[in-house]
């Protein structure tokens, strides 16, 4: 199982939400250059899942088109991933 | 760029119908490469003209080459960049590599006057007059898609197994 958290905006959500989902809140994730669209992984959380932060921009439904596309040619669906979008998700 | 010949080349253009979808067809052998095709050849292709907005960003299968790759067609939207990377992305998380995968970006080699045609069928909702304003502009630049299918499939000659 995987979680993905998807920020419409610069990505600083979605990243903090991961990094809270993987290392609780005492944790601070660095900085780093957001590539638009890049998965990032940043680890396993407590429910082992694989925690990965992404940017959608405008283009949200597309993607979803495209994450679905893709898992088919690996036979994974979206049963395998939680996609949470960041300004819909409590703090 | 490539050390070994990716298995996949997806063609994408906005909204897979139109460059992407002719571009394919002219990879597989549906159309041909020494003369421009028919009105009626270019219509008769599955998806040309037809893809609609629910669907961009869905993955087609057009086949497989001479060579082995898969051929697929794409539509990636006003934001073409960020969904090339989230699809590369995602098919690493998936645990494969991205050099699997060729995107090739299509859209540059539709003459504008078949990005109008298609415009006026797919978004407008003018499918009768889009239409065929996007047969005539494929067909009117029709030279130009063939070679930037040759360069495509020339590269991907050259690559390693």
């Amino acid at each position: 199982m995987n979680r993905l958290y998807c920020d419409a905006a610069d990505g600083r959500l979605a990243r903090a939400a991961a990094w809270r989902d993987v290392h609780g809140p005492e944790v601070s994730p660095p900085d780093e250059t957001v590539i638009p669209g890049r998965i990032v992984y940043v680890g396993r959380n407590a429910k082992g899942q694989s925690v990965y932060w992404t940017t959608v921009g405008r283009s949200r439904r597309v993607l979803e088109n495209v994450w679905i596309s893709v898992w088919a040619l690996y036979g994974q669906t979206l049963a395998n991933w939680e996609i949470l979008d960041v300004d819909e998700t409590p703090a | 760029m490539w050390t070994k010949r990716p298995r996949n080349v997806v063609y994408y253009c906005y909204g897979s119908a139109h460059s992407s979808v002719v571009a394919a067809a002219i990879h597989l052998g549906v159309l041909p490469d020494n003369r421009v095709p028919t009105p009626t050849e270019i219509l008769s292709l599955d998806d040309f003209d037809r893809t609609s907005t629910p669907f961009i960003g869905t993955l087609y299968c057009r086949g497989r080459d001479e060579l082995g790759c898969r051929v697929y067609t794409l539509g990636v939207g006003g934001e073409p960049a960020l969904v090339v990377e989230s699809f590369l992305s995602m098919v690493e998380a998936c645990g494969d590599s991205r050099s699997a995968f060729w995107l090739v970006d299509a859209l540059p080699h539709l003459s504008p006057i078949a990005k109008v045609g298609g415009m006026l069928s797919r978004r407008f909702g003018m499918v009768g007059v889009g239409r065929r304003i996007a047969v005539w502009g494929v067909r009117h630049r029709y030279a130009h898609l063939v070679r930037f299918v040759h360069e495509v499939k020339a590269t991907l000659r050259q690559l390693p197994v």
